[in-house]
């Protein structure tokens, strides 16, 4: 437990004064940690009477005492102490009882309770769990760490955000994801990633800028009563970060440090080499101008070449520069990626005031050639107390981060995951002289670019810089009643640059183009809040809170383009001669709210909470809303008939339900909104927005859990199961062409939706002995999903998916791929198998669309871990799964890795597998159609869609493997002055196994995709650190 | 006490700091879609022709569309763009077709706010002819985008369609027009639409004659309307309609010297509008097309997909000194790539830096002579006076003169004149000819089709069909 939380306790500490009356004189000691460390607000009692104190900041307490009286000594999360009064001193050290805490956990608006007084179960991830595997943003670190959260990462590119969805998808147009609120503020977490004139770079988190060594915690809200406090924005769910605190005493220093080497986890399809491209290509033309199933230009093998090389201006060309083989694949990849990650923090604290300071430093290179990142934090973080009743609190988080990212996820040509896929093997990277090769690249690529060169010619770069502070000043008007007030002010400033060089790709037309942007985000969020603590008798406790919080967000983005560079070097906007470009747009929101929430517990046995809120957002029309939430509890434990049974430790059981919002949506859409163009060199206005009069999606949350701790805490777990419906959904319309909005999308509240699960949790200690100690958790969580209400009018139908009632969101919907005609070759879709029809046809239009009952989020998750400790030797590991899900391979991938159509191989490539796998004789039961050069049945087939290309979703991997020791005993440590020594070396994402074997891509970031289509970004990474943390 | 006073005070200068909380947004980077001033009227309707300037319409798909289907070029498959179209295989979720089909609709929009709004209290003041004017202007564009839409996707010239025009939508996002159950009009009534709107917007043209726009080349005036009227009226071969206008349209001739031989080449390189010029479609810097303009797909380094066949030259019938197919107009070395290949060089002719910034030429006095020569011919029955406007062309071109005008001669040189934008695939269709297979042996091309083919109509997008219940897929689909 975290000591600087100690002084929020003293409010909670019962103390009784009563007059003396004994002879008695003036007893005074220390209170301590076994760290000794001075331990405020320790209750200090003498048994059989009502007289007690407390101790202050100090640990320092007083106390009228007679000789040979035994006090006792009772602090939360500590065991309880009694000792004899003998003498006028009376220092006391004492131990930390882990077992028989009431942890305290962080609420919506920072409010702190004990698990004992929360009705809703609040999960919470420690520093130590988040920083054991180090990605550029902690959020990733949360996978598998918490049930009913869901966090995929959408591509391996350091500084791409995770996608997090907290039970389910509850949006189908509005956002998904939860909100963000560091330190009891909500904070931007909007995705810094930037389009350019060639196309969209890589994504770049916002979150990615918190320093993962400051974090303290963090704490998930999904639970009804949990979330309905943030009622407008807490339909997603709720994460809380808290960041680390000083703490009182003398300066502790603390130092890690990491280095590791990424790779790519899963690589993706394995594209055919030079010969079997060759070979692909003969088998084509074979089968188009052989005498059996093709015209009969040709009679016999022996003709093949020579036709293939009438066809095939690129087989001459691959022939006359020595018929050289590039592995795109490889040569995109930069293996063994260093990451290096160092952080340093200090905190000292006097009675009055502490502060903890730190820096950090992380650079880690991209798998992917001219991808990296680089990172520079610091924080400070200053607590005192004015006088006795004010209390002021300041911080500051500074980072700065340089991402050089890539063009990422579409087909853009210079996009080096798109180039390992569709460049031909046959061309050359490099020519004779080792250069490489660019002036006539295009000509062996069907007008591809060198991805290798351009990558490291063009210049994509993120430099963003956020500052995050947060003032807090409280004042303790009386025991009962506190008044607190935070300003939180959150600034980021990003400058993004793209520079397309004039030698090759996307700026050899315009002989050079720069793009560059500098977006500013600032919002501030002013909270107010009075906290009233009170009693009615002896048994009922009261907190009720009331609170009143704005927040405004301003954007502002500033674009200039030119081209046009005189010199092959100048990247600057000056530089430009030619096609001058600029723009700059703004816009703001405001969301307030006012908050009253009452907490009521009968001794810490029966437990009731109650939210209301007004929240207003200025995204709608109708700014104004209300949202509650009520929840209840039984700690069972407390129950006579329970504190009887040993084996019980904990038994609590919880309800809730409440009803939250979704504003998840773009600003100012509630208007027809034009946006000028140029026409003619004049203002040229175009629609840009059909206007909306939707209001909140609603979400109606239900929750019920129970959890356990046993065998004298030994073993802990957890049951609970949820239910949102949610309802006025958030719907972007698809409108008919023919409404005559370019966008063809408008925005309304239509239908509802349903998402519920079963989330359980269960640990414990197998083996317990002062020396060993073997712990084995897990968790799992269950996700299902149906749109409940929707009219048919506004169903949404994409050629592989459908939004329908009965069904879940995004089902797949397409047509059933019932594989290749074995006597030509041909391939076969079924014609209406759910219909009763087990025909099938070679001509796709004739097959019906399917509905194939599942979409692409998981139907479960869930996690293993294990940890041995054998004395100072620790090893852990742990295991993600997720599965029960379809995944696509996106048509425009499919046509490059999946094609036997033999002039568009001639073109590019396709994959090993095909060549391998494709139809060659009669009666071959095939994977892919026959290889063919002009059937146009043969060249669609590969992008056609139809469950040829779903797969299974299911996978498996190891998350994280770890070992170290603890060298914090010995001797030579110790002298050193090193109060700790921890080295550890760990691996993350080592090992995936994938259910459906054919699925060659990786599932992760396909799942995070969350539409579930296979992208074109950096695969996620597995990584092996070496981790050193000093403590001195 | 005095600590409560001083503490409360302390708080309070903090809070009073934080209580300036507004709810309304600041001026967002957008407007409303409202029209209170000329100069919104204005910028309305030059909207619409942005819209239309755009790469999926008139900015190079329209063009495409007029090509690849036809036998001047096909699709080299070199990025994949248009194959399907040069294939002739078109399926209904095929971008490019849904693109086409999406932003002629979406020109419609401000035309339609325009045409419905109230403009009968427009702030400030201004010139009662300019107002006319655009409005004039917002007829004729709506009459044109629907009339596209109708040559693209309409069943007018299926044998076995049932006839099925295109749904003309006069409203934009007027709450009582179901947009999710708009069927599909007859061709027969689309006639009757575009018939009106063309009256209509030429009725408002004419009372805005007097407006400083009447003369203005990037935008539609009275001439490029009864332009549009002579591209309308022949493609149904409705002459009369044509021949209704006979003074007007002879005027334009007048007005408008074709461009003689020595000036082809420059005149599609000038950055504005050439002296042959009666409406072009503007692009500006900064929001030309770039890799996705016309220019790119003929000849640019990243995409060239469009190509013309390899005895371009010879099939066309050019003579050799004739102008168009000189080196600077066609050729097989394009700087860019390995020799071979025939390109379109002359027309959108603008590279490197200022690829995409060429005008979109939407009606050429050109188009007029032979639009009126046809109609002399087929509907006046008057060849002499025909073949006098028809040998005003190759008398420009450095070509010999036809002795007779005829409908062989005149769609010859109509194939000549206009090769490249996008005229060939409606001019084969609507006198019923074969469209041949020029090369076999290029792998994208679309074959032999016969006429009265279901494949003459492109799909009804796929989106069009599951948001909108009324509609109908054309045959073949």
């Amino acid at each position: 437990m975290n000591k600087i939380k100690f002084s929020f306790f003293v409010a909670l500490v019962i103390m009784t004064c009563s007059y003396s009356f004994a002879q008695t004189s003036a007893v005074k000691g220390v209170i301590t940690d076994a760290d000794n460390m001075p331990l405020p607000g320790v209750s200090v009692q003498i048994k059989n009477s009502t007289v007690g104190t407390s101790s202050d900041f100090g640990g320092q307490y007083q106390i009228n005492a007679s000789q040979g009286d035994i006090l006792i000594f009772s602090f939360l999360g500590f065991k309880t102490r009694e000792m004899t009064v003998n003498g006028d001193v009376l220092n006391v050290s004492l131990e930390e009882d882990a077992k028989a805490l009431d942890e305290v956990v962080v609420t919506a608006f920072g409010r702190k309770l004990t698990r004992n007084e929360s009705t809703s179960s609040v999960s919470t991830v420690s520093a130590e769990e988040l920083t054991k595997q180090h990605f550029t943003d902690v959020t990733q670190s949360l996978q598998g760490k918490v049930t009913g959260m869901v966090v995929n990462a959408s591509s391996g590119t350091p500084g791409a955000p995770p996608v997090i969805n907290i039970r389910g998808i509850n949006s189908v147009t509005a956002s998904n994801s939860p909100l963000f609120v560091i330190d009891g503020v909500p904070v931007n977490d909007s995705d810094l990633g930037e389009s350019n004139q060639s196309g969209t770079n890589s994504s770049m988190n916002i979150m990615s800028l918190i320093g993962s060594g400051d974090i303290e915690s963090v704490t998930v809200l999904k639970d009804a009563s949990a979330v309905a406090p943030y009622g407008a924005d807490g339909a997603n769910g709720v994460i809380l970060i808290t960041t680390k605190s000083g703490k009182s005493g003398d300066a502790r220093y603390s130092f890690s440090s990491t280095l590791g080497f990424n790779n790519d986890a899963i690589k993706g399809p394995k594209m055919a080499n030079s010969l079997q491209k060759l070979d692909a290509m003969q088998e084509a033309i074979w089968n188009s101008f052989g005498p059996e199933l093709g015209d009969g230009t040709i009679n016999s093998r022996d003709q093949v070449y020579g036709l293939l090389k009438q066809k095939s201006a690129f087989l001459e060309d691959w022939e006359n520069r020595g018929r050289p083989y590039t592995d795109w694949r490889k040569e995109i990849s930069v293996s063994d990626a260093i990451m290096y990650d160092v952080n340093f923090a200090v905190t000292q604290g006097s009675e009055k005031s502490n502060f903890y300071a730190s820096v950090g430093y992380n650079q880690t290179d991209g798998t992917v050639v001219g991808s990296d990142y680089k990172k520079l934090t610091g924080s400070l973080k200053f607590n005192t107390n004015l006088n006795d009743k004010l209390n002021l609190a300041l911080s500051v988080n500074v980072a700065n981060v340089r991402q050089n990212s890539l063009l990422e996820n579409s087909g853009w040509f210079s996009n080096p995951n798109y180039g390992k896929f569709t460049l031909s093997p046959w061309a050359s990277l490099r020519d004779e002289n080792g250069d490489f090769r660019y002036i006539d690249f295009r000509k062996m690529a069907a007008g591809r670019h060198n991805v290798v060169f351009t990558a490291l010619q063009n210049e994509h770069f993120a430099d963003v810089t956020r500052g995050i502070q947060n003032s807090k000043l409280e004042y303790k008007i009386t025991d009962k009643l506190t008044f607190k007030t935070i300003l939180g002010l959150d600034f980021t400033l990003r400058h993004f640059k793209n520079n397309n060089g004039p030698l090759h790709g996307d700026g050899e037309d315009p002989n050079g183009e720069t793009g560059e942007s500098n977006l500013t985000l600032f919002n501030y969020t002013t909270q107010n809040s009075f906290d009233y603590k009170f009693k009615i008798g002896e048994k009922h406790n009261f907190l009720a809170t009331g609170l009143y919080e704005y927040t405004k967000y301003k954007d502002l983005n500033l674009y200039g383009y030119g081209a046009n560079f005189p010199n092959e070097g100048i990247t600057n906007l000056s530089g430009a001669t030619s096609s001058f470009f600029a723009e700059s747009t703004y816009s703001d929101q405001m969301k307030m709210r006012w908050v009253g929430l009452l907490n009521y517990n009968f001794e810490k046995k029966y437990l009731a909470d109650l939210s209301y809120s007004y929240q207003g957002d200025s995204r709608f029309s109708e700014k104004w809303d209300s949202f509650y939430s009520m929840g209840l509890g039984w700690n069972l434990q407390e129950e006579d008939f329970i504190k009887n049974i040993e084996t019980i430790n904990v038994l609590r059981l919880r309800v809730g339900f409440g009803l939250t919002g979704n504003a998840g949506i773009g600003r100012n859409l509630y208007q027809t909104l034009m946006t000028y163009n140029i026409y003619n060199n004049g203002p040229a206005a175009v629609v840009s927005g059909y206007g909306t009069n939707a209001k909140w999606e609603k979400s109606k949350r239900f929750d019920m859990a129970a959890s356990f701790e046993l065998f004298n805490y030994r073993l802990k777990g957890s049951i609970g199961v949820y239910v949102n419906n949610t309802s006025d959904m958030l719907f972007n319309v698809p409108l008919p062409y023919s409404a005559q909005l370019v966008s063809s999308r408008v925005l309304q509240n239509l239908g509802e939706m349903k998402n519920a699960g079963i989330e359980l949790e269960l640990g414990g200690d197998l083996i317990s002995t002062p020396d060993f100690n073997w712990n084995l958790s897990g968790n799992l969580s269950t996700f299902s999903n149906k749109v409940t209400s929707l009219p048919q009018d506004a169903e949404i139908v994409e050629s592989t998916r459908i939004v329908q009632e009965g069904r879940k969101v995004y089902e797949w919907y397409m047509p059933e791929w019932a594989g290749v005609e074995p006597s030509n070759g041909l391939p076969l879709w079924y014609v209406d198998r759910a219909n009763g029809d087990n025909s099938t046809t070679s001509n796709y239009s004739e097959a019906k669309r399917q509905h194939i009952g599942a979409n692409a989020f998981p139907t479960y998750q869930g996690s293993i871990s294990t940890s041995v400790t054998y004395k100072k030797l620790f090893f852990e590991t742990s295991m993600y799964f997720s599965g029960g899900n379809k995944l696509y391979e996106n048509s425009t991938m499919a046509l490059y890795a999946r094609t036997t159509n033999g002039s568009r191989i001639n073109s590019f490539s396709t994959s090993a597998d095909v060549v391998e796998n494709a139809w060659r004789t009669p009666g071959d039961i095939a994977k892919y159609p026959r290889f063919d050069w002009n059937d146009s049945r043969v060249a669609n087939a590969a992008s056609q869609r139809s469950t040829k290309h779903l797969y299974d979703g299911t996978y498996m991997r190891l998350r994280d493997v770890g070992i170290g020791y603890n060298f914090s005993d010995i001797n030579f440590v110790k002298s050193l002055g090193i109060d700790a020594l921890n080295v550890s070396l760990r691996g993350t994402n080592l090992w995936t196994v994938v259910k459906d074997k054919s699925f060659d891509w990786d599932p992760e970031s396909t799942i995070a995709d969350s539409d579930g289509f296979t992208t074109l970004k950096t695969p996620p990474v597995k990584a092996i650190n070496i981790n050193v943390n000093i403590n001195f | 006490m005095k600590n409560y006073i001083k503490n409360s005070l302390r708080l309070l200068c903090v809070f009073s700091i934080l209580f300036s909380c507004s709810m309304d947004p600041e001026l967002p980077d957008v407007d409303l879609a409202e029209i209170n001033t000329i100069n919104n009227l204005r910028q309305f309707q030059d909207g619409a022709y942005q819209t239309m300037v755009d790469y999926r319409y008139m900015g190079r798909n329209q063009i495409v569309a007029g090509e690849v289907r036809a036998d001047n070029v096909f699709a080299n498959g070199q990025t994949q763009r248009f194959v399907s179209w040069s294939k002739m295989d078109i399926n209904p979720t095929n971008g490019d077709t849904e693109g086409l089909f999406s932003r002629i609709n979406a020109t419609s929009a401000n035309p339609n706010l325009i045409i419905n709004a109230n403009l009968d209290n427009l702030q400030g003041t201004f010139d009662e002819a300019d107002k006319k004017h655009i409005l004039g202007e917002a007829y004729i564009t709506r009459a044109m985008a629907h009339f596209d839409l109708l040559r693209n996707f309409g069943q007018q010239y299926l044998s076995n369609g049932k006839g099925l025009g295109v749904a003309y939508v006069t409203k934009f996002n007027d709450r009582e027009v179901d947009v999710r159950n708009v069927p599909r009009a007859t061709v027969e009534e689309n006639k009757i639409q575009l018939y009106s709107d063309l009256q209509d917007g030429i009725k408002f043209l004419k009372e805005g004659a007097s407006s400083k726009y009447s003369a203005d080349k990037v935008r539609i005036t009275l001439d490029a309307a009864y332009a549009l009227q002579s591209r309308i009226a022949v493609y149904f071969k409705d002459y009369n309609m044509v021949l209704n206008i006979s003074n007007e349209l002879e005027a334009i001739i007048n007005k408008y010297p074709v461009t003689p031989a020595e000036d082809v080449v420059d005149y599609w390189k000038m950055s504005s509008p050439g002296s042959a010029s009666i409406f072009e479609l503007h692009l500006d810097n900064g929001v030309s097309h770039k890799d996705n303009s016309i220019n790119n797909i003929y000849r640019g380094q990243s995409y060239a997909d469009i190509q013309a066949f390899d005895n371009i030259l010879q099939d066309v019938g050019f003579e050799p000194n004739d102008i168009r197919a000189s080196t600077d107009m066609i050729h097989t070395v394009n700087i860019y790539e390995a020799p071979g290949k025939w390109r379109n060089m002359g027309k959108y002719p603008s590279m490197l830096s200022d690829i995409g910034s060429d005008n979109i030429k939407v009606f050429r006095v050109e188009e007029v002579i032979l639009n009126y020569a046809e109609a002399l011919l087929e509907g006046d029955n008057n060849p002499v006076k025909s073949k006098d406007y028809l040998n005003m062309i190759p008398s420009h071109r450095n070509a010999s003169l036809y002795s007779d005008a005829t409908v062989d001669n005149i769609l010859a040189e109509r194939r000549k004149e206009f090769i490249f934008e996008g005229f060939r695939f409606y001019d084969l269709v609507r006198f019923g000819k074969e469209i041949r297979d020029i090369q076999p042996s290029t792998s994208n091309n679309h074959g032999v089709v016969p006429a009265g083919d279901n494949r003459i109509a492109m799909p009804y997008p796929q989106q069009e069909l599951d948001s909108n219940r009324a509609t109908e897929q054309n045959p073949g689909y």
